[in-house]
Parts: C-alpha cells; structure tokens; sequence
C-alpha cells in the first residue's frame, strides 16, 4: 500500500509540473500576442508619383530652343514689346509682341516643373520645383542660362501634374526621392493611424488649375512673383520670401511669415498688396527686403485675386475652387487709409477670376461668364456702367497694357485693341496647340 | 493516451479514499462492475477491491476499464452526448490608442465524442464598441474525467457587422466594416455542479481581421473634394476572459 501511495504521489507531483508549464507557456504566449496592436489598413487605387533624383534633374542642360506650340499658357509677363509665357512643368515661350496684331513666337526656354516668371531689367527669373533659374535676356533670340539658386523653395512646391488621374487621390509622395516628374496609377495598401488619415503634404498644381488661374503679369493679378526695386517677393504657402536681384544669382535675404494662406502679389504705392484665401493683407516696403504688415482686410473664405489702382483695392472672390470659396463677387475696398482698409460695395459675380485696371477701366474677367468691362468711377454703380460684355469666351485673368487688352482665356492668349472703350477689337490670339 | 487516464482515476481514486470510507465502482472491460472500497492497487499488476458483501476481490490491471468514486459527478468520457455552452466575458487588446475593453457573448452546441467537443453557435462580439454577429465553429478536447477537468478549444468562425453601413464614411465609427473572419483558441476550466451542469471559465486569445469598403474623402490641392472608394482592413488581437454554463 504504502508502495502504490508513493507512486500516486509521485504520479501527482508529476502532474502538477507538467500543468505549471504548461499554463506558463500558456499565459506567456497569451502576453506576447495581445501585446500586439490593433493594425488598420486601406487598399485603394491611388496616383503615385514617378521621381527623378535632384542630381540628375539640376544636370539637364537649358539651352534656349525654336519655338513651339503652346499647349497650356501659364503665367504672362510683359517686357518691353515682349511676352515671356509660362507653360507649366514645361518652360517659357518668348514673343515677340511688337505688332500685338501678330505676336512672333522666338523660341522656347526649357524648365522643368516651372510655375512662375519674372522679369528685371535683363534678366528673367523662372522658378523650377526647389529653385529659382536666372537667364540673360537681353537678346531674346538667345536666351542664357546664368544661374540657378537651389532649394530656395520647401519640397512641398508645386508637382507636375502628368499622367495623374483626378479621380484617384495621390499618395507615396516623398520629396527626399527627387523631383515629380509624373504620376503613374497603382493600387496602394497603407496603414492607418487613429486620429485621422493623414494624406502627403503636396501641392498639385496641374494644366487644368493653371488654366484657370493662368496669370497676366505686369499689372495682372494672379501673380505670385512681385518686383519692387531690386527685391523679388515670392509667395508660398504662408509666407513671403524676399531675394535680392542686384547679382545674377538671386540671394534670400528675408522670410516674412503670416497666419493665412498666400495666393497673389500686387506691388503698388510702395506697398505689397497680397491675396490670400481669407483676406487682403497689406505690407509696407519702407524696408524692401522686410516687408512689414500694415494692416489686412478680412474676408470671407475664397481664392482673391487683387489689384491697386490709387486709392482702391478690387479684389475678386469665387467659389468652386481649393480655397473653399462660396462667394462670387467683386469687393471694391478703399485704401485711403492703408492702416485701415475698409469696403465700399460688393458687387455679386458669376464665377470671377483675374482682374486689370487701366485708369478708370475695370477688366474683369469672369470665368464662363467672359469679359466684363466696367467704368468703375463711380465705386457704387460699377454694376450699372458695364462698358463691353464678351461672353463667348471663357476669361481667366488679363492685363491691359498700352491700350492693349491681353487676355488669359480657355482657347489661349487673346489680344484686344481697347483704345475705344465702346468699340473694343480682336487684334490676335495665340491659340493652344 | 488510454493508460494516462486510467493512472489519473487510479490517482484520484486513492486520493478520495484515504480522504474518507467511500464506496468505489470498478468497472471492467467486459462490462462487469464491482462496488467496493478498494485496498490496493499495484499499477500494470492488480487492484483488490474490498466489495460491499465482504468479499475481497482482486482484479488483473489489464481486465478494468475505469474506476469511479461513488461521489464523483463524472461526465464519463465514454459517454457520448449533445452539449450546449453558453458563456460572457470580456476581451481585451491593444488598441491604437488605448486598451480595448469589449465585451463577449457566446453560445455554442454541439456533439460530445469521449473527450472531443465539436459543435457551433453564435452570440454577439463587440469591437470598437460596434457589434458583431458571429459564426462560430470549435473544437474542444478535455483533459480527464474528474468533477474539474481542464480543457483546450480551438474557435473560428466569420463574424458580420450589426451596425453596417455600406454609405458611411467615416471609418473611425467602424459602421463600414462589413464582415470578417477569427480564430483563436481557449485554455478552459469545467467543474460539473451536476450531472448535467458544468461551470466553465475560460481564457485564451483570438485573431480578427475584418474587412469593409468606405467612400474615403480627399482634400486634393488646390482642386475640389474627391470621394474614392477604399478597402479597409482591420487586425485585431484579444484576449479573452470568460465564464459560463454548459448543459
């Protein structure tokens, strides 16, 4: 008996252990396998960006070439009997714009992921991607590369839009890879992270926004580069860069931030008129290379085009597009007082963009709604003194310039004699290929 | 397998009668029982049984199929029979913020084979505070035949989301979950109160992934408001406690 209890009690011993172990492996994997987070992902189709690296991007030689077809304008600035017409992501066409009636093509500068011109004395300043180019256009039959001034922009500056599809969201976009120089369709899997998915900061910009945001400079409003003396103000996001262009390559000598979203420059009266999507904010340039905040006229939500003319301000606002807009309409602000902008009438719009003044004249373009021309002398009827209405053209902005009306539209540059107001002709267009 | 068990009842057998003068039943192979207090029991040799008549008897190892304490609620493993289980607990894991408490609702039934369990059910599963109806699929072995037996379940199944929304955007309120699948498995305890009711708690981890599609917003730059649609996944990790019934 006492043989067969020592077994049973070394049978339980037996048992006891093996239960012990078990239930440590047990527990053990239990801990290791709840220590795991809750994982979330999404599987969706998706515009990825197709980079090319910085080095290989900065070598690529630019040589002023014959001219080309335009197929998307961008950007307009006038100099002299010139126009130097941005295409986006592509380059600048040169014309020879003597005889408006029939403006010569001279050539075409290639510069890769390029959205914004400006031109100083002899030299034209064309920004790509990260950096600012210079070129020596005192021959505009032959234009010369001078010097490029590298990551003068945030990475986050506008990305080439080809091959991107807009009913996809973008994604996998890393600007330590190099340049955007496209955008090809994949299927993408990401995880998520609670507290919101967060999308990569970029900044799209494609033909179809630069078509209808395509700037006239020199008195255009859409321009976010400015000359004044020798500083060159260039917007981006929330601030105001200012570079000095007294040598060939540009030097950054200021960063002037603010708490709105910058969209537009107008230089006029020795002060920085800016558009951004919640007001017009107002920098004197008694220092030119640091610009300081007179003051700023709220508005509501809305992409601003603005422009100076004496002691008004007009500023348009729209709905419909990326500043969340859902207005339309014309404000007339006075600036008598820089210190304290204040609004006179709004005028209700259809959908309006750019706008030029030439003395009393108010050119305002209004999107699917054509040109308008008013006689804006009296700030409180400018409504009832419309002058010409062209409405079979869709008009983005414009600049009038010498009596001569040249118009950013859907079909491509036009050109207009206004020289009589009641009586305004089509001289030419550049039409997009 | 077969010579563990019947070294366990022989354990527990003399456990139970140096602990009190019980009545034992020896069953044998041949279907022949014996009842008796037993007085000796020399493994793989014999087991003398002392029955309730006088006699002392003494039984060759090899000829006895089990042995039995008379106070014993034993659900005998070669009884086949149906079972129904129902039990409540809780599950935890790791969310991506916080600890994830939900709470867990099961009944099964099935088919009871020896020491097998294999039987389905359904219940709710709540996760991220959204509930699910599952389908459940498990397998259970027991280990022994004593009033507390220790046992390991293997679960699966497909769970479907009772809140489901196949327009819902907003992915953090999971509404756009529409089903999924888990698997896990259980360390269980089962202490029979009678016959044909058993305590059970259980403890063990599980594995989601659930699926679903959204219409996902994009703010675009400079462009208008794009609506796209996304297939989400979700893996999830728990640990679960639970107590409960089985008939």
């Amino acid at each position: 008996m006492d043989t067969c209890i020592r077994r049973v009690e070394q049978l339980k011993k037996n048992i006891m252990k093996k239960t012990s172990l078990y239930l440590t492996i047990f527990t053990f994997l239990l801990i290791s396998l709840t220590a795991c987070k809750d994982k979330f992902t999404k599987t969706f189709q998706a515009n990825v960006p197709i980079y090319q690296n910085y080095e290989d991007w900065r070598a690529q030689t630019i040589k002023f070439m014959a001219p080309t077809g335009i197929k998307n304008p961008g950007k307009i600035w006038i100099k002299d009997q010139y126009l130097f017409i941005n295409e986006p992501f592509v380059g600048v066409h040169v014309f020879d714009n003597s005889t408006p009636a029939n403006p010569v093509n001279l050539g075409f500068l290639p510069v890769l992921s390029t959205l914004d011109i400006a031109v100083h004395n002899s030299i034209l300043y064309v920004d790509s991607y990260t950096d600012i180019l210079t070129f020596d256009i005192s021959n505009p039959h032959n234009i010369e590369f001078l010097c490029r001034t590298t990551d003068v922009f945030n990475n986050n500056k506008a990305q080439s839009s080809l091959g991107y599809n807009h009913d996809l969201p973008a994604t996998n976009i890393n600007p330590d890879l190099g340049v955007i120089i496209g955008w090809e369709q994949q299927e993408v899997t990401e995880e998520i992270y609670y507290g919101g998915i967060f999308y990569d900061s970029f900044e799209l910009i494609d033909v179809l926004t630069i078509n209808n945001s395509g700037g006239v400079n020199l008195g255009g409003s859409m321009a976010s580069f400015a000359i004044h003396g020798d500083q060159l103000y260039v917007i981006q996001n929330n601030q105001i860069i200012t570079f000095n262009i007294q040598n060939e390559c540009i030097e950054r000598v200021n960063n002037t931030w603010t708490s709105n979203n910058l969209e537009t420059l107008f230089v006029a009266n020795d002060h920085l008129f800016v558009g951004t999507t919640t007001g017009m904010l107002i920098y004197a340039l008694d220092d030119p290379s640091n610009p300081n905040l007179v003051s700023e006229y709220p508005h509501i939500g809305s992409c601003d085009p603005v422009i100076v003319n004496q002691n008004r301000a007009y500023v348009t606002l729209r709905d419909g597009n990326s500043c969340s807009g859902t207005v339309n309409q014309l404000v007339v602000v006075n600036i008598e007082n820089l210190s304290n902008p204040y609004e006179i009438k709004t005028y209700e719009m259809t959908n309006p963009h750019g706008l030029g003044m030439d003395e009393n004249t108010l050119f305002l373009c209004d999107g699917i709604d054509g040109l308008k021309v008013f006689d804006a002398s009296d700030d409180l009827q400018i409504d009832q003194n419309l002058l010409s209405h062209f409405s079979n053209i869709q008009a983005y902005d414009v600049i009038p310039y010498k009596h001569t009306l040249i118009l950013s539209a859907q079909e491509g540059i036009y050109q207009y004699d206004y020289s009589d107001l009641n009586n305004i002709s089509l001289l030419s267009l550049i039409a997009k290929n | 397998m077969k010579k563990s068990l019947l070294l366990i009842a022989l354990f527990f057998a003399v456990l139970t009668s140096e602990a009190q003068i019980n009545n034992e039943q020896v069953i044998l192979k041949n279907g022949t029982q014996y009842q008796g207090v037993i007085s000796e029991i020399i493994p793989d040799s014999i087991v003398v049984i002392k029955l309730v008549d006088g006699r002392i008897m003494t039984i060759n190892y090899d000829q006895i199929l089990r042995i039995k304490n008379q106070n014993e609620k034993i659900l005998s493993p070669t009884e086949n029979n149906y079972y129904v289980k129902s039990t409540l607990g809780l599950m935890m894991g790791q969310g991506q913020r916080e600890i994830q408490k939900n709470f867990l609702f099961e009944t099964t039934g099935g088919y009871q084979y020896k020491q097998w369990q294999m039987g389905a059910g359904s219940g709710v599963h709540v996760l991220y505070g959204t509930m699910y109806l599952p389908a459940i699929a498990e397998v259970s072995y027991s280990f022994g035949d004593k009033i507390t037996q220790p046992y390991i379940t293997l679960q699966g199944g497909g769970v479907f989301n009772l809140s489901y929304n196949k327009n819902n955007t907003n992915f953090w309120n999971h509404q756009g979950y529409k089903n999924g699948k888990f698997i896990g498995s259980n360390f269980g305890l089962r202490h029979y109160v009678s016959n044909n009711l058993a305590l059970v708690f259980e403890a063990g981890y599980r594995f989601y992934h659930l699926q679903g599609k959204l219409i996902e917003t994009y703010y675009p730059p400079n462009l208008d408001i794009l609506y796209y649609p996304a297939e989400y996944n979700a893996d999830l990790h728990r640990f679960s406690l639970k107590f409960g019934l089985e008939f």
